[in-house]
């Protein structure tokens, strides 16, 4: 809420300080003297145990001469543990897709070839599944700074193995909306972290709290290969029907999925327009995380587990 | 450093015993004024040996022993002066000076004319006042701190942007001070106005290395402002109406040669016309912006030893905003209020022939406010929310200072100060409400963080021969916060030969901490400046800089060249994390914060300047180069600083036409400021955010720029031409003055900032600058009044005690009745007050008070209204000064009985408390008709709260005498 509210105040008063000057201000358009920007390939795919991999192709360009474009006719060939087992097919929507489903513990890995570039490739391995020993919740235990009842969830997890391993929580709220002649309807909604009030020391570890109130991106420096109990603080969930389930989502990710996820939400965070006319504020740049080689983009896997717990 | 201190000392002490010697000291004072003359040169004829007034206007010149002497005493807006003195012992001499043989702009007194090879300085800027005011500036009034932004080193961030960067520094490293006493923000209407009011300014004294020892907790530059003392003969002031700002100032004496005053007031006036211009222009949108600045300061000789200083000011800048959203009621309303408070009270005494020592306790506060409300409005409901910002930060200083001169080849200075400071760093309330039922309701007080800093600081300054002179300074610096320490040694040194019909040469060192850190939105031009402090975790900044300098001045002192070149590294910096440009503030401020940064600039810096004749000016050119370094930003690499600036150039001229009509220019160049880029453009992939099917559905129409670095590209460069014309006229009670000025005369389009505008039909960005200010006339008329009779009413009307017994009257009403005009936190208050008092003599009145507010607040549907009633009955007591025939000081104290009850219009419940309190208030009444009626304005402490949760309020009365 306060970080919503600062960021309408300083687009109000950025509008409003340049209102000031209205009469005499003025806004031209300016050539740069930029180094030319050399395109290269986009790949961007998230993927997990028993679904296909999809993969977005595209190629970068500069903002000041196009979008990116889709590039058709490439050949992406999947590698399982450096064996190939798939020629990515292009879809009706554009992307990839695998016609394998990978498998936990395995590395792939993908090489594309597209005409009038360096051949591209990345790999990822699929980390194992992450173990969720138990889950409580507790409602409305705490208020936050701007009055919100906020409910605790602890989320106990078995950090397996001596090494780094990379974590992503997210809950969500199921029900079911009755339209009436219309239809049941299910729902899911996604619940909000407190960003004041989560003072876990892993969460604050990781530096991400400030960024993102959806989900909590973490690692297991400071647990590495123990049990750990979680202490999260989420906005209470006020349904329109009585009745829902709580979804908690646990993913075992891998460290690139992890790098470029906490890249990508502080570049998110940072973005911001100006004016009501939507036009983008040049910030300070984030530089975002990418593991192709000869390209741009993420090949990045991870493994979950659900659990739903019926409440009331 | 111990031992190099202990054979200056002990050198001093051979050269005073060796030679028989007497010495000769006292004040140099104006004729007119009576003022003290700083920086007057002293010099004894036949020894060929001299020196310059201090600061306070006080000399100590130690001669040969011989039957007499000859002593000379000149200033370059004086007429020289010569005395014939015994010199077979220790003497006492005040010597006053006439004014002005020469051209009239130089009347100010400054001590920019002691050669700038005899400056035992490097690496500051002095320039007289007259000639900064000269510089045509962008509403038509000077402005002495902009003017400064001209000289080498120091610069602006750029269109529109508050604060100063000077060697690559950051703005909150600029330690500015007034009268000794700190102020936090200086800059008004985006850094184009400072809080500097020229008109009671008497000198600057601005550093940007080798800094005296005497100063610290700042690491990038030292601007010391000292005011004026007022006119210890009669009344002068100026009054000045500007298309966008107005002043006033008046000086004069209390009591003639014995007590002054001066008063200013100064408002930005451009708010009357903004608020409904905007409207009409702009339909859904409106805004605002006014400043006020207000000083006083009394001076007061005890004797030809003494003298004790009040000084204070206050500073508020003000911007509203509003936006209204269609033909529904919704809207959004911004305040925002930020400024500087300061008190000061000092006194100077001297001991005898060699010692000086300066006794001060003062208090400096900064704060700033944010109170954003909206309103949405639909057919259904009613949605309001409020949220209310403060942030502060204050000082409690007190410090002694001693001068004292060993011989005429050492002087030292030493002193020790102490700083309490306590830091609010934010805390906010926020309530809203749904068809006017509260929903949320809630204040979050962040814990405020109190630090002190503690110094002590040892400085001599020697001569060694004809050629050889220089510093050397210790300065010991203490810190503590929450039991944790820091000590912190900072030598600073100054070295200077002067080769003989060459130049002079000076080399410098300087080491400065500081306790404070500052991160500000500086970008949307609004101040939202939150100060830190230094932590466990964040420790204090550091600087060292090194400095090489060479100065000469040519046609008899007319015209200085000086050239330095520095290098600079500054530690512990502190930066926004990654994606962060505005805290806010939320109490959560270190996960903002990026720590344990490093910083560099080197420079060469070039500046001509002529100081007298017809024709002035300088030319200045800096050639730099400022970067940063911080672990977690541009992969840890070294970066350009944003307001990094390889070329910046002035030039500014100033020609007198007639005696009465003066013309000047000035243009300014500097290399673009330093910003990121995008280059390219690409595809990103984020998690749906409907959260269904959560593992396997992914957004890919998102984009992200990339970019080459961190600010390795340049806006476009900066310059700007402005012209002013001064047409002066003398009349018999003064003179006037019409101004006027064009400000970027040929409409040179400069950045403020750049933004990325998507083009829907050629689907692609443009890259796009937003200027603020193009060709901009301004026209300003002052009158000073100098001449006029009135000001033997304040200053030397003297009344009998038949007069004051026949024209007083001994029985006063007084009554007040207003809105409260403070913040109020929602209550709507409105005071009263009503009173009689009696004259038991004509320095006391004694009398009763029946006073008190009303105050209402709307707390929802459940609640109601709250309404609380305060009444207060007491007795009071006034010392007053009435020699005065318009204006008597006074002090006031007061005991009374207060009684405090709450209604809540919606329940059943009554709340009531009661105390007895009092106040102390200094005032000032100003009595017009013959002295049957007068106003009364005067400031209250109290131990309690007053009103609005304030122990110290402004207040005011209205009396009737009879």
């Amino acid at each position: 809420m306060k970080n919503r509210d600062f960021s309408i105040y300083k687009r109000i008063s950025i509008s409003t300080i340049s209102l000031s000057f209205i009469i005499l201000s003025c806004t031209k358009t300016i050539n740069v003297d930029l180094p030319n920007h050399i395109p290269l390939p986009i790949i961007n795919s998230f993927f997990c145990p028993c679904n296909a991999i999809k993969v977005q192709l595209t190629e970068s360009s500069s903002p000041y001469i196009s979008m990116p474009r889709q590039i058709k006719n490439a050949t992406l060939l999947l590698y399982e543990n450096g064996l190939l087992v798939d020629s990515l097919i292009q879809d009706t929507s554009g992307l990839y897709v695998s016609s394998v489903f990978p498998q936990e513990d395995f590395e792939y890995t993908l090489i594309s070839t597209i005409e009038g570039y360096d051949q591209c490739s990345t790999f990822n391995k699929i980390p194992k599944k992450p173990v969720l020993t138990s889950v409580t919740f507790q409602d409305s235990v705490l208020i936050d700074d701007d009055g919100f009842y906020l409910s605790k969830a602890e989320i106990i997890i078995d950090d397996v193995g001596d090494g780094k391993n990379f974590y992503e929580i997210s809950l969500s709220a199921r029900y079911f909306k009755d339209w009436g002649i219309g239809g049941i309807e299910e729902c899911i909604e996604g619940l909000i972290f407190s960003q004041s009030k989560n003072t876990d020391p892993v969460l604050l570890e990781s530096g991400l709290l400030p960024y993102e109130y959806s989900c909590l991106l973490f690692s297991n420096n400071l647990f590495t290969g123990e049990r750990y109990a979680l202490q999260v603080y989420y906005l209470d969930w006020y349904p329109d029907y009585n009745e829902y389930d709580l979804i908690i989502n646990v993913r075992s990710v891998s460290e690139d999925y992890y790098n470029y996820q906490k890249k990508t939400k502080i570049y998110n965070y940072s973005s911001g327009t100006i004016f009501s006319s939507g036009d983008t504020e040049i910030g300070d740049p984030v530089s975002l995380f990418s593991n192709v080689e000869n390209g741009y983009g993420i090949f990045a896997a991870y493994s979950f587990i659900s659990d739903t717990i019926p409440k009331y | 450093m111990k031992k190099c201190l202990l054979i200056i000392f002990l050198l001093g002490l051979w050269l005073n015993l060796f030679s028989q010697e007497i010495t000769v000291s006292g004040y140099v004072v104006c004729s007119g004024t009576r003022e003290r003359i700083p920086g007057a040169n002293v010099y004894e004829f036949n020894s060929k040996t001299g020196t310059t007034t201090n600061e306070y206007g006080f000399y100590n010149l130690t001669i040969p022993e011989k039957d007499s002497a000859i002593i000379v005493i000149s200033h370059v807006a004086y007429s020289e002066v010569k005395y014939v003195i015994p010199s077979s012992k220790n003497l006492h001499l005040d010597i006053v000076m006439e004014s002005g043989y020469l051209l009239k702009e130089v009347t100010v007194k400054d001590s920019s004319f002691i050669p700038i090879e005899k400056r035992l300085e490097i690496s500051s800027v002095y320039l007289p006042i007259k000639q900064l005011e000269k510089i045509p500036s962008i509403i038509g009034e000077p402005d002495i701190l902009r003017s400064m932004q001209l000289t080498p080193g120091v610069q602006t961030g750029g269109e529109g942007s508050v604060g100063i960067f000077v060697r690559g520094g950051s703005p909150e490293q600029n330690l500015f001070l007034i009268d000794d006493v700190p102020l936090y923000y200086v800059n008004h209407l985006g850094g184009f106005m400072s809080v500097f009011n020229s008109n009671v300014i008497r000198s600057i004294k601005f550093y940007k290395g080798g800094f005296p020892a005497n100063y610290g907790n700042r690491i990038s530059s030292v601007m010391d402002v000292k005011m004026k003392d007022g006119n210890m003969q009669k009344l002068k002031g100026n009054l000045s109406v500007g298309l966008m700002s107005s002043n006033i100032t008046l000086e004069g004496p209390l009591k003639v040669d014995t007590t002054s005053y001066v008063f200013s007031a100064r408002r930005f006036m451009y708010d009357i016309i903004m608020l409904p211009l905007s409207y009409v222009i702009l339909d859904d949108q409106s805004a605002a912006y006014t400043f006020y600045d207000l000083n006083f300061r009394i001076t007061h000789k005890i004797n030809k030893n003494n003298s004790v200083i009040m000084n204070s000011y206050l500073g508020n800048d003000r911007f509203i905003a509003n936006s209204f959203f269609g033909f529904s009621k919704s809207k959004t309303r911004i305040v925002s209020q930020w400024g500087n408070n300061l008190a000061s009270f000092v006194w100077k005494h001297n001991y005898g022939n060699n010692l000086n020592s300066s006794i001060s306790l003062s208090y400096s506060k900064y704060r700033t406010s944010i109170k954003t409300k909206n309103i949405l409005k639909d057919n259904s409901q009613n949605f309001e929310s409020e949220l209310n910002s403060f942030s502060g930060i204050s000082d409690i200083i007190s410090k002694i200072d001693f001068d004292y001169n060993i011989c005429k080849n050492l002087k030292i200075q030493f002193g020790i100060s102490g700083t309490y400071t306590s830091f609010l760093p934010g805390s906010y309330s926020y309530k809203s409400s749904i068809n006017d039922l509260n929903v949320i309701d809630t204040f979050s007080n962040q814990i405020g963080i109190n630090a002190f800093n503690n110094s002590a600081y040892l400085s001599g300054e020697f001569y060694l021969g004809k050629y050889l002179s220089g510093i050397i300074g210790l300065r010991m610096a203490h810190y503590s916060i929450n039991s944790k320490n820091y000590f912190s040694p900072e030598p600073r040194t100054i070295l200077s030969y002067q080769i003989p019909k060459a130049f002079t040469v000076k080399v410098s060192f300087s080491e400065m901490h500081q306790s404070l850190h500052m991160l500000s939105s500086t970008g949307i031009g609004i101040p939202i400046d939150r100060w830190f402090p230094a932590t466990h975790n964040i420790a204090p900044s550091h600087s060292r800089q090194v400095d090489f300098g060479l100065a000469r001045s040519f046609f008899d002192n007319a015209l200085e060249f000086s050239v330095d070149a520095y290098y600079k590294e500054l530690d512990n910096l502190i930066t926004y994390k990654e994606g962060f440009s505005f805290a806010g503030f939320a109490d959560d401020w270190t996960n903002f914060l990026e720590t344990g940064g490093k910083g560099k600039s080197k420079g060469v810096e070039f500046f001509l300047n002529k100081t007298r004749g017809r024709m002035t000016g300088f030319l200045s050119y800096t050639l730099s180069r400022t970067t940063r370094q911080f672990e977690n930003i541009n992969n840890g690499e070294e970066y350009f600083y944003k307001y990094d600036r390889t070329h910046d150039i002035a030039i500014v001229w100033a020609f007198d036409l007639k005696d009465n009509v003066n013309i000047a220019a000035s243009w300014v160049y500097g290399t673009g400021n330093a910003i990121s880029l995008p280059t390219g453009i690409i595809n990103t992939i984020e998690q749906d955010v409907n959260f269904e099917n959560q593992n396997n559905s992914y957004n890919y129409n998102q984009t992200a720029f990339i970019y080459d670095g961190v600010n390795n590209h340049r806006m476009r460069a900066y310059h700007r031409l402005d012209l002013g014309v001064n047409f002066i006229k003398s009349t018999k009670w003064g003179e006037r003055t019409l101004n006027i000025s064009i400000y970027n005369v040929y409409n040179r389009q400069n950045p403020y900032y750049y933004f990325m505008q998507f083009d829907d039909v050629k689907n692609k960005y443009n890259l796009k600058q937003q200027s603020l200010f193009p060709f901009m006339p301004a026209v300003s008329y002052s009158v000073n009044f100098d001449k006029v009779s009135i000001g033997e009413g304040l200053g030397q009307y003297k009344r009998t005690k038949a007069e004051w017994l026949a024209n007083s009257s001994k029985n006063n009403i007084g009554v007040q009745f207003n809105k409260w005009l403070g913040y109020g936190d929602g209550w709507d208050m409105h005071v009263f007050a009503l009173r009689y008092g009696y004259s038991v003599k004509k320095y006391l009145r004694i009398g009763a008070e029946f006073s008190g507010y009303r105050s209402e607040r709307y707390f929802g549907a459940n609640y109601g209204s709250i309404i609380n009633h305060n009444l207060n009955i007491g007795l009071f007591v006034r010392c007053k000064y009435s020699k005065l025939k318009y204006l008597h000081p006074f002090f006031e104290t007061s005991c009374y009985y207060s009684y405090n009850y709450f209604i809540t219009e919606n329940e059943p419940r009554f709340v009531e408390h009661q105390h007895i309190t009092g106040y102390i208030a200094p005032g000032i009444t100003l009595n017009v008709l013959k002295g049957g009626l007068n106003f009364d304005i005067f400031y209250k402490f109290a131990p309690i709260v007053i009103i609005d949760s304030k122990k110290s309020v402004i207040t005011w009365r209205v009396g009737f005498n009879f």
